[in-house]
């Protein structure tokens, strides 16, 4: 069902990171004004960059005879694609998002503990819940 | 009524062999899982108040946009959990959080509307402590939003009150508007500070979700990492700002202050790098030339 549909970026961001960009580039910060037209190109434009750069990383996976793209595919495709410059602010990004990541194991491993132990408080509320559960079905 | 069941379940059963067919993906079978619940819920409450057809057809497409709406909100919050590469626990987790969601469920089935507003303001809170719920949380939005409708004669205020709803995880993702724009920045730079990280170069600013659909609708077989998706992400981000500026160094050419179509395929054209995107932000042509060659007509209406 949802692939059917043709998958859009929210206009919403894709405004905003424009808007913000000319902010920065205009001399004497006035305000650029840019057209629907223009805003729709944006739009449209950033996602066929996704789609040309997925398929370029994906053309470099299958090179490599493995099957899930990885980070050094999608950098490997930005080279091949003209925008090179783009790779070190990817590599300083990559890096951050890895960071945060080692954090979060962290926090998720403790939520778990804390779930193990809810497991056990909860055992006698959850049969509660199956027969519950059990009576919906047969009205269903 | 025999026949909205079988609509009902007949979406059921797609949804479980999309599930059966993407197991891989645990986000996408923590969708599904939520999804029939509302779907199952709704039906006994329909039974039990008899409604007139005439505003079950009203009420339809609302509740469409509202879904929508939902899963579109819904994707920041996913975020964090396909960050870490442990699929099975999430599973989990998420099993473990339906049962008393449904619990619940079944409590507000009696209640008035005023404990629902309450239950409504202490859910939230339940949100942002557990990013694990949050997705369980959806479908008993949905249960309230029917509720709401089928109470015929309060039709104007459950819009409002759906609209207000909504709202709020809007604008955090999203950022909707100018004057809303610097808030949304605010609270993401609080949560980075609270995260203790950068959030400006650590996260991506379309929603990961997205992204991977994008990704997949051209070639189902692409099978990317988070970082992958997160780098995509990040490229994009980092393409449209050229990609804006170069438009903007053209319309100066032109010594105009606001960024036009032509500025865009201009600089399409000129640059070799965005090849790529001359099928789709082609130059304008006028009817005249496109009616005299007939074979330029013909690329041109694909285009």
């Amino acid at each position: 069902m949802a692939e059917a549909e043709v998958e859009e970026l929210p206009k919403a961001i894709v405004r905003r990171l424009v808007k913000e960009k000319l902010a920065q580039v205009a001399a004497g910060g006035a305000e650029v004004i840019v057209n629907k037209d223009a805003m729709s190109a944006f739009a449209e434009s950033a996602r066929i960059f996704i789609h040309y750069l997925s398929a370029t990383a994906n053309d470099m996976c299958k090179e490599s005879k493995r099957q899930t793209i990885n980070a050094d595919d999608v950098l490997k495709a930005l080279d091949e694609m003209e925008f090179p410059e783009f790779v070190e602010p990817l590599n300083t990004s990559l890096q951050e998002f890895r960071n945060k990541n080692a954090a979060r194991r962290s926090e998720t491993t403790q939520k778990k503990a804390e779930k193990r132990r809810k497991i056990d408080k909860e055992s006698l509320p959850q049969e509660q819940n199956d027969a519950a559960d059990h009576g919906k079905t047969d009205e269903d | 009524m025999a026949g909205k069941k079988k609509a009902l379940t007949n979406p059921a059963s797609p949804s479980a062999s999309a599930s059966a067919s993407t197991p891989k993906k645990s986000t996408a079978t923590s969708k599904d899982r939520s999804t029939p619940k509302p779907r199952k819920n709704p039906n006994p409450k329909e039974e039990a108040p008899p409604p007139p057809p005439a505003n079950n057809k009203r009420l339809n497409p609302q509740g469409g946009s509202n879904r929508k709406k939902k899963a579109d909100a819904g994707t920041p919050s996913k975020k964090p959990k396909r960050q870490p590469p442990e699929p099975k626990p999430r599973k989990h987790k998420g099993a473990k959080s339906e049962k008393p969601h449904r619990v619940s469920g079944e409590g507000e089935k009696p209640t008035p509307t005023k404990k629902k507003k309450k239950k409504e303001s202490s859910k939230e809170p339940k949100r942002e402590k557990q990013q694990a719920s949050a997705p369980m949380s959806t479908p008993s939005k949905k249960n309230k939003e029917a509720k709401r409708d089928t109470g015929g004669a309060g039709k104007p205020t459950p819009t409002k009150r759906k609209l207000g709803d909504v709202d709020p995880p809007q604008e955090r993702p999203s950022g909707e508007g100018q004057a809303s724009s610097p808030t949304p920045a605010k609270k993401r730079k609080d949560k980075a500070a609270a995260a203790e990280a950068v959030a400006d170069h650590g996260a991506g600013s379309f929603p990961m979700a997205r992204v991977r659909q994008i990704m997949r609708a051209e070639d189902a077989t692409i099978r990317p990492s988070n970082e992958a998706v997160f780098l995509i992400n990040k490229a994009t981000e980092i393409f449209l700002k050229r990609f804006a500026d170069d438009a903007y160094r053209n319309a100066l050419k032109d010594r105009k202050k606001s960024i036009v179509y032509d500025n865009l395929s201009t600089a399409v054209c000129n640059q070799k790098r965005y090849k790529f995107l001359s099928d789709f932000v082609p130059q304008k042509v006028t009817a005249e030339d496109a009616l005299k060659a007939p074979v330029s007509s013909q690329v041109n209406q694909p285009q």
